[in-house]
């Protein structure tokens, strides 16, 4: 047996097992030139997750580039944290969101929409997804600008699972105007 | 009428996405696609004519991993409610823990991987113990083959080859003079298409030097491609053409060779249209083979590969490029050895699954 040979086992003997696998794994890694792992790596598939608090659920429904833009950069000033900002909106122009740390959720637009699930109502689908999105985060306080569908309506006075007459409306919806 | 449900990687790329899209534009008709993306590119996609939903990419410094993957996998599952895709169709190098999360939940719906190859030698190991949750990998064509020396040659299981996927069929280009009258080119002149995409968000110091070197050349008449992508967008030097239009192959007959990076897409799309390239290869990708790739090219003699980025070197490669006959050989060479789309296999065989009567093997992804 030669000497790094010698080395090799008789630090696999001694170390404690982690850090021995640790070793033999690289050892087996460097020795076939990166193609072979003497451990694969776990494959996980499951998430553990915990609802992210919102302070503010950002709503904006058909407005333009612009206008979201201006409601992005005053939604951030007025809240401070980014993180705890999420924005709901049908524009695609989700560039605006790039690097601001604010959270942003696309919902196709009703043009989109009716143009290819003619047979199928947008109003349930907002309501739908803003459910879902209800589910997902946990908020704080929502405010919307633009026009609103009636689905988002529809899911803030009430989600499926409970009766309409038990949300308290004050403390869950906050309604702005666009400038 | 029947969905499949295209999710496509990327956070401001834009070679996943074209990909699917190249798909989805060739399904038959009772095939319904929507468009998944975490692309900045969600303008395009809805501009193209897909239904399109849009799931941003983690910003790694306002939200840990797993809160990403638990908010991906509540957004997959409600795409899967709101659309019943039959068939799901990742496009992407790294399936993420959120999304397969959501597509392991009943009802079972047909899995494809969406998977090209080229990777770097020895990297990947953990991307594709992902490979046993789909159904079938599919693997689109690479014109550099013979030199791949990644983890997915050895890997065929369950794999099935088309052939290179490209967004347009030679017939989707436009005619050269057509082409220039688009693009406002004067005619008879010697046309250059700068793409250089290659380093990220800057306008790099090799870039500028091609284009000083160029402009010293009368007869040249140079145009740099603008990403349509904003975030992608790089400041350009003063009084430079620019063109930003999708996509690009539909004007390349408008040029003679271009100067570009070499990803998978542009890389392809030069050597089937036979427009000679001269290849800037990003070594900085962490699975992509471009250097391989594009050092390939030039032994293939459709085009050539400056990775020294020198000034002495640029200068060699141009000599190619200027000369009309070296630069006439590389483009024969190129229609010679090119292509057919793989697209339109790649389409058949997601409108096959989508069908429900066709079954097909599941694997335990144990």
């Amino acid at each position: 047996m030669t000497l790094p040979r010698r080395v090799y086992w008789w630090l696999i003997r001694r170390l404690p097992p982690g850090q021995a696998r640790a070793l033999r794994a690289a050892v087996i890694y460097a020795a076939s030139g990166g193609r072979r792992r003497a451990f694969p790596p776990k494959v996980t598939t499951s998430v553990n997750f915990t609802p992210p608090k919102l302070k503010l659920l950002c709503m904006a429904w058909e407005v333009s580039e612009e206008e979201l833009a201006g409601i992005v950069q005053r939604v951030l000033d007025a809240v401070g944290d980014p993180t705890r900002v999420a924005c709901v909106s049908d524009s695609d122009a989700v560039h605006l969101f790039r690097k601001t740390g604010c959270r942003v959720e696309y919902v196709p637009p009703r043009t989109d929409w009716e143009s290819h699930f003619p047979e199928r109502d947008y109003e349930s689908f907002v309501r739908h997804r803003i459910d879902a999105l209800f589910r997902i985060y946990e908020v704080e306080r929502t405010v919307t600008f633009g026009a609103v569908p009636d689905g988002l309506l529809w899911s803030l006075v009430g989600k499926p699972s409970e009766p309409a007459e038990a949300v308290d409306l004050s403390d869950r919806a906050v309604a702005a105007s666009p400038q | 009428m029947s969905r499949v449900l295209f999710i496509t990687s990327n956070g401001f790329g834009l070679g996943h996405v074209t990909r699917c899209m190249a798909i989805a534009r060739r399904l038959p008709d009772d095939v319904e696609p929507i468009v998944f993306t975490l692309s900045e590119a969600l303008p395009i996609v809805r501009r193209e004519g897909f239904f399109a939903e849009y799931f941003p990419s983690r910003d790694q410094e306002a939200e840990s991993a797993n809160h990403w993957n638990g908010r991906l996998s509540r957004r997959v599952t409600a795409a899967l409610e709101e659309y019943d895709p039959a068939v799901v169709i990742f496009d992407g190098t790294y399936p993420y823990r959120g999304m397969l999360e959501a597509l392991r939940r009943p009802p079972r719906r047909k899995l494809l991987w969406v998977r090209r190859g080229m990777w770097k030698a020895g990297q990947g190991t953990v991307n594709l113990q992902f490979a046993p949750f789909f159904d079938t990998v599919v693997e689109p064509g690479e014109f550099a083959s013979a030199a791949d020396s990644g983890l997915t040659v050895e890997s065929k299981e369950g794999v099935v080859a088309v052939a290179p996927i490209l967004y347009c069929d030679d017939d989707d280009l436009l005619e050269r003079a057509e082409a220039e009258r688009e693009l406002g080119l004067s005619p008879g002149r010697l046309n250059v298409l700068m793409q250089p995409g290659w380093e990220n968000e800057v306008f790099s110091p090799s870039a500028r030097l091609c284009i000083e070197r160029l402009e010293r050349e009368s007869t040249v008449q140079m145009m740099v491609a603008e990403s349509p992508l904003q975030a992608r967008s790089v400041p350009l030097p003063e009084g430079i053409s620019k063109v930003s239009t999708y996509p690009l192959s539909k004007v390349y007959r408008a040029f003679d060779f271009s100067i570009c990076g070499a990803g998978y897409n542009i890389f392809h799309e030069l050597i089937a249209y036979g427009l000679p390239g001269l290849f800037v290869p990003n070594a900085g990708t962490p699975l992509d083979d471009q250097v391989a790739r594009a050092r390939y090219a030039q032994e293939a003699g459709v085009g050539r590969s400056w990775e020294s980025k020198t000034e002495q070197e640029l200068e060699d490669h141009l000599s190619w490029f200027l000369d009309d006959d070296r630069r006439a050989a590389m483009a024969r060479r190129a229609r010679d050895l090119s292509f057919e789309n793989g697209a339109e296999a790649a389409a058949r065989l997601i409108a096959e699954l989508s069908t429900p009567e066709v079954e097909i093997v599941v694997r335990d992804p144990a």
